[in-house]
């Protein structure tokens, strides 16, 4: 054993410089560059900014409290009746409270429809729309819209719920620069202490959406507003006719309020809990749904951006940037693996674990990035993610990564998202047979 | 044979065998019908009538049905020398009734002696000439128009065992005033205005617009206003998951109506859920009316027990608990014990047996069984459904509970060696003691 760590370690001593880059180029350019230097850039800058954005947001509080719109706080789901007073409770505890709470219960088979009318007659909910045959997530959303009276739409997921001042902080960005179409919510794991599962996509969402999305917000580059929380402006929806048809509308409505050249932001300020896939087989499942998304949205549907004059170059450059990530890395991948097979044959194991230790101390690096900018906002069991961060690059290295390959190739070549049940085959075929 | 109008003496034709009646119109008979069912005597009120129809003029068939006969005049004659077999019985049955020594004018036991004097099964027609929108025709004229409630009449006697019900319909009352005349409408559950319209919901499967069918409609083609596209096919291109309510007043949009009702008589309005929901049956006798229309409505055991016990007036029991407790209060030495009774559960017997004479038998034996438990000093009344209240003097409740243990088990023997069936008496006891105050003690008995 001791042999073992002695030669580990004689060879971590012998490289030099350009051999720790022929060995580790991989992580250097596609990790460290990016998810370390780049993210730390950002943040220490806007350190130096917090003073002069928290007087324009105690300005945006003046003019929004001023002004107290109404707000449609809308919630479309399928069977999701025994979360709705959880969620309606939460929102009654905001601090912003002039709202309007309306669910579409899209075709659900379960007591949703009784929950949700017993919740309208007790007032607990303000508008209560049943559509017994199931038209699918964008619909529902769009039902809805139709029926909001709201200047700004917060579109929530019912097995959500906000913290006590989310739906206040999520509004300011509207009142600081009007050409604001839409706020980004920072989306947090709920049930992290569940399983592993969701101990690890805790800790995911707070370094890629917490600290990821706000990273991309202060760049400028920001692509997705998730479909758990997001608010948007009623005028802007209207225009953009609201919803299209999934899965990954979240992303593909983003693109459409950018095309407009309206402005999309992230409130990190604003938080929302959600429960994550507590087995590892619905997670896939749910991550293969998203991933294709990125074949059937940006590279298909909406490739025209790159050439829309209302995108800015950083804009256009991080949407390839995603493209090209989210495809090419992945492909980079097995060639770097290919390449140290051939070149560094007899070294490959502590190549691989070199890797993973690497790996891991990015992950602390976020983690402190994480302590030191959103620590305030962590709750206890927050912290139980943290515990799991050995873990990590297995996680996203390995289980996302062959779940995310899987969804690209199938959707490529087979356009798997159509056969999608998420979506209602009368639904999934029109819109197979119009290819959009 | 005696043709009546409206200035006969009917006390004068009390021995007739029926009331023949010549029909010149509904106005006349209608009076003749009250005149004869609202006289206080049986053999007038339940006495058979016929109705001659001379003129052969249309008979409404609520009106055949108030009468016992309708005789055409051609076959006038031949009738009066037969002997009617109905008219006999009616008649056999008064003779019997006439037999009893009870005698009372109360509305309900003259309701059921001429229902048991006839023999019929009471069925209800439906009408807008009586406010409760039901009507009994055979006993509409016992009452004066405008105050025909037969339900409270009707729920008494079948209470009593003394009718059977037959389910015919469920109406929808009044909250108010009892009347069935209802407008029941949808209205806006925000402003209650009647002035709302409902239009279907389409969805655009292509582009996952939903909107109101109005928004779509370009004339003759349907167009979505979300992508400009045009909308042919329902199922293919487009359905219709749910439809929505417009107020037309407040604008306020919402998919499920209140639904309210108007009352046509008294113009209250109110939320169907308050409605008064009410069976409509039709009602025959049971085995146990002979009985009543003979004894009246006095429960049987009422009758036994009063004339075997010394049952006091709830004013003097009531009395004599006080001064026992002032007594108890005084003297700081003894305890009495009350006793609840209940045998209200007993008209349930009546339910199941024919055999009258079996049944008084058992309520003699139990009234006896009462009367040993009592000593002299004790006190007993009677309170509504048959809880009786016992004053145990000087009684502790350990000792009373011995006594009242011992009672239970005899009557559940009574009932089980002869009728074979058990009853369960329900005993509590309250001790009055130094402590005990009147309002408490009369709670007991409530």
């Amino acid at each position: 054993m001791f042999e073992i760590f002695d030669n580990y370690f004689r060879f971590l001593f012998a490289i030099d410089e350009d051999k720790f880059f022929q060995m580790f180029w991989h992580f250097i350019i596609f990790e460290a560059s990016k998810y370390i230097f780049l993210v730390a850039i950002v943040l220490i800058y806007y350190m130096f900014q917090r003073k002069r954005i928290k007087k324009l947001e105690d300005w945006a509080r003046i003019q929004l409290y001023r002004e107290y719109p109404l707000i449609s706080v809308i919630v479309p789901g399928k069977n999701e009746g025994p979360n709705i007073y959880k969620l309606a409770k939460s929102l009654s505890e905001q601090t912003y409270q002039n709202y309007e709470l309306i669910i579409v219960d899209d075709g659900s088979n379960d007591d949703t429809y009784l929950i949700c009318k017993d919740l309208l007659n007790r007032g607990i909910i303000d508008k209560f729309i049943s559509n017994p045959d199931r038209g699918g997530k964008a619909s529902a959303a769009n039902t809805a819209l139709r029926f909001s009276k709201g200047k700004y739409i917060v579109h929530l997921d019912a097995d959500s719920h906000l913290r006590y001042d989310a739906i206040e902080n999520i509004l300011l960005p509207f009142y600081i620069d009007e050409t604001i179409g839409a706020v980004g919510g920072d989306v947090r794991v709920n049930n992290v202490e569940a399983s592993l599962a969701t101990s690890l996509q805790g800790f995911e969402y707070l370094k890629s959406i917490s600290i990821g999305r706000f990273v991309a917000d202060k760049l400028d580059v920001m692509r997705l507003i998730s479909g758990a929380y997001g608010v948007f402006r009623m005028d802007v929806l209207k225009r953009v006719g609201g919803w299209d048809v999934g899965p990954g509308l979240d992303g593909d409505i983003t693109l459409k309020i950018r095309k407009l050249g309206f402005g999309v932001v992230f409130n990190i300020e604003s938080i929302c809990y959600t429960n994550a896939p507590i087995k590892f087989r619905t997670l896939a499942k749910q991550r293969f749904r998203w991933d294709r998304s990125i074949i059937r949205f940006r590279l298909r549907k909406h490739i025209d951006i790159l050439f829309n004059k209302n995108f800015k170059i950083p804009l256009k450059m991080a949407i390839i940037d995603n493209l090209l990530y989210n495809v090419l890395f992945d492909i980079f991948w097995i060639l770097y693996l290919i390449y140290i097979m051939n070149s560094f044959t007899p070294y490959l194991g502590y190549i691989l674990v070199t890797n993973y230790i690497l790996y891991i101390f990015e992950n602390y690096i976020k983690l402190g990035l994480i302590l030191l900018f959103i620590g305030d906002t962590l709750r206890l069991k927050d912290y139980i993610s943290f515990l799991v961060i050995p873990l990590i690059p297995i996680y996203t290295g390995i289980f996302l990564k062959l779940v995310r390959i899987y969804a690209h190739l199938m959707e490529f070549f087979f356009r798997v998202s159509y056969y999608d049940k998420w979506n209602p085959w009368k639904v999934s075929k029109v819109v197979k047979e119009k290819g959009i | 044979m005696a043709i009546i109008d409206l200035n006969s003496d009917l006390d004068k034709l009390i021995n007739e065998k029926e009331f023949i009646i010549s029909y010149v119109g509904e106005d006349e008979l209608n009076k003749l019908l009250y005149k004869i069912k609202k006289h206080s005597k049986l053999e007038i009120y339940a006495k058979p009538i016929l109705l001659l129809n001379q003129f052969d003029i249309k008979i409404s068939p609520y009106f055949i049905q108030t009468i016992d006969k309708v005789i055409d005049n051609k076959y006038y004659e031949n009738f009066m020398y037969k002997k009617d077999i109905l008219i006999s019985e009616i008649n056999r049955k008064i003779n019997f009734l006439k037999k009893s020594e009870y005698k009372s004018n109360n509305i309900t036991l003259k309701l059921l002696r001429y229902i048991y004097v006839r023999n019929i099964t009471l069925v209800p027609y439906q009408t807008i000439e009586n406010k409760y929108g039901y009507t009994y025709p055979k006993i509409d004229h016992f009452l004066d128009k405008g105050e025909q409630n037969f339900f409270e009449i009707f729920d008494y006697l079948v209470k009593r065992f003394l009718l059977e019900t037959n389910f015919v319909d469920r109406c929808h009352f009044c909250l108010e005033c009892y009347s069935p005349f209802l407008n029941f409408k949808e209205v806006c559950p925000r402003c209650f205005s009647v002035n709302i319209k409902s239009e279907p919901l389409i969805h655009h499967f292509e582009c996952a617009y939903v909107g109101l069918e109005s928004e779509f409609k370009h004339g003759k083609k349907m167009i979505c206003p979300k992508c400009d596209k045009e909308l042919f096919h329902l199922g293919v291109d487009y359905d219709k998951p749910s439809f929505m309510y417009i107020c037309n007043k407040c604008q306020y949009e919402f998919q499920e109506a209140l639904i309210q009702t108007t009352c046509f008589n008294c113009n209250s309005t109110f939320d169907v859920d308050n409605v008064i929901l009410k069976d409509i049956f039709e009602y025959k006798l049971t085995t146990l009316s002979e009985n009543a229309a003979l004894f009246g409505f006095e429960s049987l055991f009422d009758k036994i027990i009063d004339e075997n016990l010394e049952i006091l007036p709830n004013y003097i029991f009531n009395r004599f608990l006080e001064i026992e407790l002032i007594r108890i209060q005084r003297y700081k030495k003894s305890v009495s014990t009350l006793v609840r009774l209940n045998l209200s559960n007993l008209d349930e017997i009546y339910k199941d047996l024919n055999n009258f004479e079996k049944i008084k038998k058992i309520f003699v034996q139990l009234a006896d069984l009462i009367k040993t438990f009592l000593r002299t000093s004790d006190v007993i009344t009677v309170f509504n459904d048959l809880i009786y209240g016992i004053l145990l003097i000087e009684t502790s409740i350990d000792g009373a509970k011995i006594t009242t243990k011992r009672l239970k088990e005899k009557i559940t023997e009574l009932f089980e060696v002869n009728l074979s069936q058990t009853y369960q008496i329900d005993v509590s006891l309250k001790e009055i003691n130094k402590d005990s105050n009147l309002d408490e003690i009369m709670e007991f008995f409530k």
